[in-house]
């Protein structure tokens, strides 16, 4: 699904060239739950906003669903946001105007999913997370657990072949994090591949491949 | 997907109410302010334009040149102008001459009496060549025959209250005649925007033949329509070789006669010319107004831009989710321009329903009856929508491409400063903004300066405590009866002088006479204001004579002498006052020469806004086509009001059938500055506006800084930074911005207040702080709108601002 040949990324100061990734090689096959682990500054958020399209190497070669991803026009980019890959964040990032309802029913909106369609679909995540109840609340007004719940919900809502998850569980206590690490867990079993990047040992358990990165090279995979 | 945007926009705003509130405060302000002028401007543009056959119609008007040089430019033709052209010159439809030799008028109706300003005598055609339609009478017939009248509603209502009008007749008096008219017409009430301010249309058989067709009488203004398709160039073309056949007497024989054509509709903003009655827009002020009104609204909308990219760190992030979700670029600057559109419609309602409230007041500042009307006319909505539409594009879209353009892999990390060259826009929208604030406070200060110099400039006579009084209207042996008031007048304790004249400081003395020196082998004839005064005029006004005596009674012949101000002297080719003394001048109908007896200093007979003119005084009786038509009296004690009370006590016992109309000689002069009095309340409102809406514009800069520079300003606390150094740091860029803005506005208001002082005649300096206060004062306003939010910044604690992120 996923194949990483070589990825540097760098940035250029004046006279010094820092790399954030350095020979990156990488493969992921559709089904896996992979856990990107490190520390600080080693790239593993890059890492992952080169697999989610949010950012581009420098060099190497990035192939998704074997399609050449810097041939991708910003159109196409648009178009596997819309309907491949869904995003989690640790701060949750939701818009804090819309409801619960709205928040996960925006992806469906730029998809152009019709509006009945939609109703049926967000239901549908409210009913499997339990939030039927909370539908109307603003993530004001909610508890961080129940955010990401909603965040995990709008990043699955259109059934994305790709789960990307930047520190789901770091703003959370560690019940909460569980039962979102236990969500994700689940959503790999029936099918989604799923990318997390985590600092947690124990988070990364959950998964089934860790891959460490250090000063931005790969320094295991197992 | 559009009822999501809206929801979120909504939303959005109400969530942030204050801001929400300044912002579109900004624009209303603008808004109102622009729909004002625009309003205004468009009633000022309106003109005349109702006639059906306004394109073809033109009023013609006198220009005299010697050799190429223009001599004179009046608004008047003579009588004999209009008829001679369609006799002789191809392409005249037909015309209509309005006299209004005698506008003055006592007019009378059993025991109803007032003196009226608005008499003129007209031709039938006036109903034909004009759209103006009568609610009472024939138009076809109700002028065709001699002593019939139209008159307006207004006098109708005077008059005869409720009567029917038709039929009534009115008795009209001047200084030596006395006539009567039976009303044959009512005149619907004639528009705000026509220059026409008549109410009595005499019938043109009600003058005496000789005058019907005469050539040496300026005083009609004479309307002529084309037949379509010709030029009035054409036409102006061929009046000088034409009007060789009728200038047969000696006057202005040496100069060429020509005329101008001035359209119809353009009659109304092209510059006052002598002989014109009407109060003329002001085409530069118009300009002007329009002007501000659009500096004003882009200050509004770059507010919008400022006050909105500055909130661009809170909603990055909803930008990138919505972008991590699947949005287009396409979509979100849809989506904030459908915010921009929500705020610009909503600012415009409210700006619609303040501008309704607010026309009756401006109207009355302004002194002209606009009305509603523009809310009925298809152009204001026109000008709505394009005004909205420029408004949402112009504040809408730099803010949404800002946005939509945000990385969500930075933003998204919490890491969103905005790009160095959106600063750089957002400073350079702001200095742009105080750049237009500083040119309107320069501009205020020295239309106030100039209004200041003028009404403070000496004038050259002394119109304190003068009551000026019109002449009585015909009654049988009036002089005598003058005489005798006057001389009554004059016992009365408070009355120190009184004297007779045909025209009083502040108002054209508008006779002209061609005049030459006796002497002069080359027979120059020129034209000269004829000043007609007794013996007591000249002290009564305490005018400065330089050489020479003024009237004095002790010299019997003093009927064929004259006096002259030093401009005349220069007019007449003297090299000094001294030589013009005992010279001999040949006054226009008049075949005995005058000798001159005294020269008195120039003074301003009008505002400052004129030139010093030649002016000629003669005594009052030595001329009949000249009459006296004033009475100024010094008043001596404290109380005016009484003394004026007196005079009209003695006034009814002499003339009992002409009202008392009076009133204060300083007064009536001050009355020439209402329009630039207007026009700098205007101006400095508008100013005051302008910055205070750049204001708004900074605040949300500095709010924006404070926010982006929150953790740096942590760390400086931290590491000990006192808070008089934290707000250094944080409002010297907003200084700075002042600065530069100074730098550019600084040359711009030179230039162009400049361009505009020089519209007057006499003109106050450019002072150095003109220029100087309005820094000063800009910078003192930015600073106290930068300082709260910058202290609420420094003094916020270090702990919460490195906590953010």
């Amino acid at each position: 699904m996923i194949q990483l040949k070589n990825i540097d990324k760098y940035y250029d100061a004046k006279f010094q060239r820092t790399f954030v990734l350095k020979g990156v090689n990488l493969d992921i096959d559709q089904g896996e739950f992979v856990s990107i682990m490190g520390p600080s500054g080693a790239g593993k958020s890059t890492l992952l906003n080169i697999i989610g399209f949010l950012d581009e190497p420098n060099e190497g070669e990035y192939l998704f669903l074997d399609q050449p991803a810097n041939q991708l026009k910003e159109k196409q980019k648009v178009q596997y946001h819309r309907s491949h890959i869904g995003f989690i964040f640790q701060a949750f990032h939701l818009i804090e105007e819309m409801n619960v309802y709205e928040n996960i029913e925006t992806p469906l909106v730029y998809r152009g999913v019709k509006g009945k369609e939609r109703k049926a679909m967000v239901a549908e995540m409210l009913d499997r997370f339990n939030i039927v109840a909370k539908k109307d609340l603003f993530p004001s007004q909610l508890s961080g657990g129940q955010q990401q719940l909603v965040a995990i919900a709008r990043a699955i809502v259109g059934s994305p072949k790709l789960l990307l998850a930047d520190e789901p569980t770091g703003n959370l206590h560690s019940e909460q994090g569980q039962m979102i690490m236990e969500l994700l867990k689940k959503l790999n079993d029936e099918g989604m591949t799923i990318i997390q990047v985590t600092h947690s040992e124990e988070n990364a358990k959950y998964g089934n491949r860790i891959v460490r990165l250090k000063d931005g090279y790969l320094k295991e995979d197992e | 997907m559009f009822r999501n945007y809206l929801k979120v926009a909504l939303r959005s705003l109400l969530k942030n109410k204050l801001f929400t509130f300044i912002n579109i405060t900004g624009l209303v302000i603008g808004m109102v302010v622009a729909l004002l002028i625009f309003n205004y401007v468009s009633f000022e543009r309106s003109y005349d334009s109702m006639h059906k056959n306004a394109d073809r119609i033109y009023r013609v008007e006198s220009k005299f040149y010697e050799g190429e040089t223009l001599t004179d430019d009046w608004a008047t033709a003579s009588f004999g102008y209009a008829s001679a052209m369609k006799e002789n010159i191809p392409g005249i439809q037909d015309y209509v001459r309005i006299a209004i030799n005698s506008t003055e008028q006592m007019v009378s109706y059993e025991e109803e009496k007032s003196r009226e300003n608005t008499v003129v005598v007209t031709e039938p055609s006036f109903f034909s060549i004009f759209s103006f339609n009568l609610v009472d009478g024939d138009a076809s017939t109700a002028l065709s025959s001699p002593n019939k009248v139209v008159i307006s509603q207004l006098a109708a209502h005077k008059f005869f209250k409720d009567e029917n009008a038709l039929g009534k007749i009115l008795k009209f008096r001047t200084l030596n005649q006395a006539y009567e008219c039976e009303v044959t017409g009512v005149l619907e009430d004639i528009p705000a925007n026509s220059h026409f301010n008549f109410d009595y249309f005499v019938s043109w058989d009600t003058q005496p033949d000789w005058i019907k067709n005469f050539w040496y009488l300026h005083e009609t203004y004479s309307y002529v329509q084309l037949e379509p398709g010709i030029s009035p160039a054409s036409i102006e073309k061929a009046f000088p070789a034409m009007s060789e056949k009728y200038k047969t007497e000696d006057a202005l024989k040496n100069k060429t006669w020509a005329i101008e054509l001035q359209p119809l509709a353009a009659i109304h903003l092209t510059p006052q010319k002598q002989y014109e009655r009407e109060a003329k827009g002001n085409a530069k002020a118009v300009k002007a107004l329009i002007l501000i009104a659009l500096a004003i609204l882009l200050i509004a909308w770059i507010n919008y831009i400022n006050l909105t990219t500055s909130r661009s760190l809170e909603r990055a992030r909803e930008v990138g989710v919505r972008k991590v979700s699947g949005a287009q670029k396409k979509q979100l600057i849809i989506q904030f321009l459908i915010e921009s559109t929500l705020v610009n419609v909503v600012a415009l309602a409210v700006s619609i329903g303040l501008f309704i409230l607010l026309i009756p007041s401006f109207n009355s500042f302004i002194g002209k009856n606009i009305g509603f009307s523009i809310l009925y006319m298809p152009r204001f909505w026109v000008l709505i929508t394009l005004f909205l539409l420029t408004g949402i594009i112009l504040s809408g879209l730099y803010p949404s491409l800002v946005l939509s353009n945000v990385k969500p892999a930075i933003i998204l990390k919490g890491k969103y400063l905005n790009s160095q060259r959106a600063g750089m826009v957002r400073k350079g929208l702001v200095v742009f903004q105080f750049v237009a604030s500083l040119v309107l406070i320069c501009g205020t200060l020295i239309v106030y300066a100039q209004l200041k110099y003028m009404q403070n400039q000496p004038l050259g006579i002394n119109i304190d405590k003068t009551l000026v009084v019109k002449f009585p209207a015909q009654t049988p042996n009036l002089m005598e009866k003058v005489m005798s008031f006057k001389r009554q007048l004059k016992d009365l304790p408070d009355v120190r002088n009184v004297a007779i004249s045909n025209a009083v400081p502040g108002m054209e003395v508008a006779f002209f006479a061609s005049n030459r020196l006796f002497e002069d082998a080359a027979k120059q004839n020129r034209l000269y204001e004829m000043q007609t005064v007794d013996y007591d005029f000249i002290d009564t006004y305490g005018m400065n004579i330089l050489e020479g005596r003024g009237f004095d009674k002790t010299f019997t012949n003093d009927i064929r002498k004259v006096i002259l101000n030093e401009e005349t002297v220069k007019q007449l080719g003297f090299a000094n006052n001294a030589d013009a003394i005992d010279q001999k001048v040949l006054i226009e109908t008049v075949e005995e020469p005058y000798q001159v007896i005294g020269v008195v200093e120039n003074y301003h007979q009008q505002s400052l806004n004129k030139a010093y003119t030649p002016i000629m005084m003669i005594m009052y009786n030595s001329i009949g086509w000249l009459p006296p038509k004033y009475l100024s009296m010094k008043i001596s004690g404290v109380d005016v009001a009484s003394a004026s009370g007196k005079v009209n006590e003695i006034w009814n016992q002499f003339f009992p059938d002409s009202t008392f109309d009076y009133f204060f000689s300083d007064q009536f002069y001050e009355a020439q500055y209402s329009l630039d009095r207007k026009f700098a309340t205007i101006f400095g409102l508008f100013a005051l506006m302008a910055i205070f809406i750049a204001c708004l514009g900074l605040w949300a800069l500095a709010l924006f800084a404070g926010l982006i520079r929150k953790k740096e300003m942590g760390v400086r606390k931290a590491l000990g930074a006192s808070t008089p150094s934290l707000f250094y740091s944080l409002s010297s860029e907003f200084i700075y911005l002042t600065l530069y803005s100074a730098v550019l506005a600084i040359p711009l208001a030179f230039f162009i207040m400049n361009e505009w002082l020089k519209s007057y005649a006499f003109r106050t300096d450019m002072n150095w702080w003109f220029f100087a206060l309005p820094i000063v004062v800009l910078v003192l306003i930015a600073s106290l709108t930068v300082s709260y939010q910058t202290l609420k910044t420094a003094h916020s604690s270090a702990v919460d601002s490195l906590k953010y992120e």
